[in-house]
């Protein structure tokens, strides 16, 4: 069973990315072999080491990057309201021609009916 | 999840109180994932705060029905990565790490390794191989997850997360010989 000494083959099997058929060669070699178990009992500690790593502690400048963040939304939110203003209007002006051309223009038409009817 | 859920909706209101909750729930989180891919505490603060500036601009795309922190992560990974990738030349592949298959480990105490020389040793990781590691033991991430996130091809995460792994053993068995 030398062939199965991998070292990749040993992190295939501590991410359980073995098939099922490997996996139980693996465990038969492992249970030959020493130096195997003992690289794989490192891997096991390590990965759990690595998981259970201290928490890096916030630093006190991430308070002043907050206040900077809430700057940002509020500024961002005025613009948004302005926007949201500015396309109000421009909405309005577009319904008021809508409502306002036809009129304008039936009295038009009418003035120019009443204008042709007096030249006659 | 309830507590996303209202963050998101209260934030797509445009409620000042949603974007400070956020800020409180995450800001901490979002600052350790990124000291941790880039390990220094200036850049780490910079990129939380490209982080927040992005959700402030994506806002309305946030779905209250999903949860946050995956969303966050991702920003947080693409913006490590690509800070990364612009300090750091590309990590090789094709170089050639010693093996540690002839190494015999210590029957010392595995103890003796403490918290402190975890963390200098995955600082030490190359930068990419570094984020492979977090990703996979700190956010439990499997290979395909850290390949969409890191856009990279399955096969060289699995390298990088070999030969970082492998470098971590080589660290931790010089440790107990020491």
């Amino acid at each position: 069973m030398a062939q199965v000494c991998s070292d990749t083959l040993l992190q295939m099997y501590l991410d359980s990315d073995l098939s099922p058929v490997e996996r139980e060669i693996l465990d038969q070699h492992l249970i030959e072999c020493e130096v195997c178990r003992r690289h794989l009992s490192v891997y096991k500690v390590l990965v759990w080491d690595v998981a259970h790593q201290p928490r890096e502690l916030a630093p006190p400048e991430l308070e002043a990057v907050s206040d900077g963040l809430m700057a940002a939304w509020e500024a961002a939110r005025t613009e948004e309201v302005q926007q949201r203003a500015a396309a109000r209007s421009w909405a309005d002006l577009v319904g008021r021609t809508a409502r306002e051309v036809p009129r304008a223009g039936l009295a038009g038409i009418r003035w120019l009916l009443r204008r042709g009817g007096g030249r006659r | 999840m309830e507590q996303d859920s209202q963050i998101i909706t209260l934030c797509r209101r445009g409620r000042q109180e949603g974007f400070a909750t956020l800020l409180l729930a995450y800001q901490e989180r979002v600052y350790r994932r990124a000291f941790s891919f880039v390990q220094n505490r200036d850049d780490a603060l910079d990129l939380t705060q490209e982080v927040f500036l992005r959700t402030i601009r994506g806002v309305q795309n946030l779905a209250p029905d999903r949860p946050l922190w995956p969303w966050l992560r991702r920003i947080t990974t693409n913006l490590c990565l690509n800070f990364v990738r612009d300090r750091h030349p590309a990590v090789p592949l094709d170089e050639a790490l010693p093996s540690t298959d002839e190494a015999d480990p210590q029957e010392a105490a595995l103890a003796a390794w403490h918290a402190g020389e975890v963390s200098a040793a995955v600082a030490d990781l190359p930068p990419l191989y570094r984020m492979a590691v977090v990703l996979r033991h700190q956010e439990d991430l499997s290979y395909e997850e850290i390949a969409r996130l890191m856009e990279l091809p399955l096969g060289t995460v699995k390298t990088y997360l070999f030969r970082a792994r492998r470098l971590l053993k080589q660290r931790l068995l010089q440790a107990l010989e020491g």
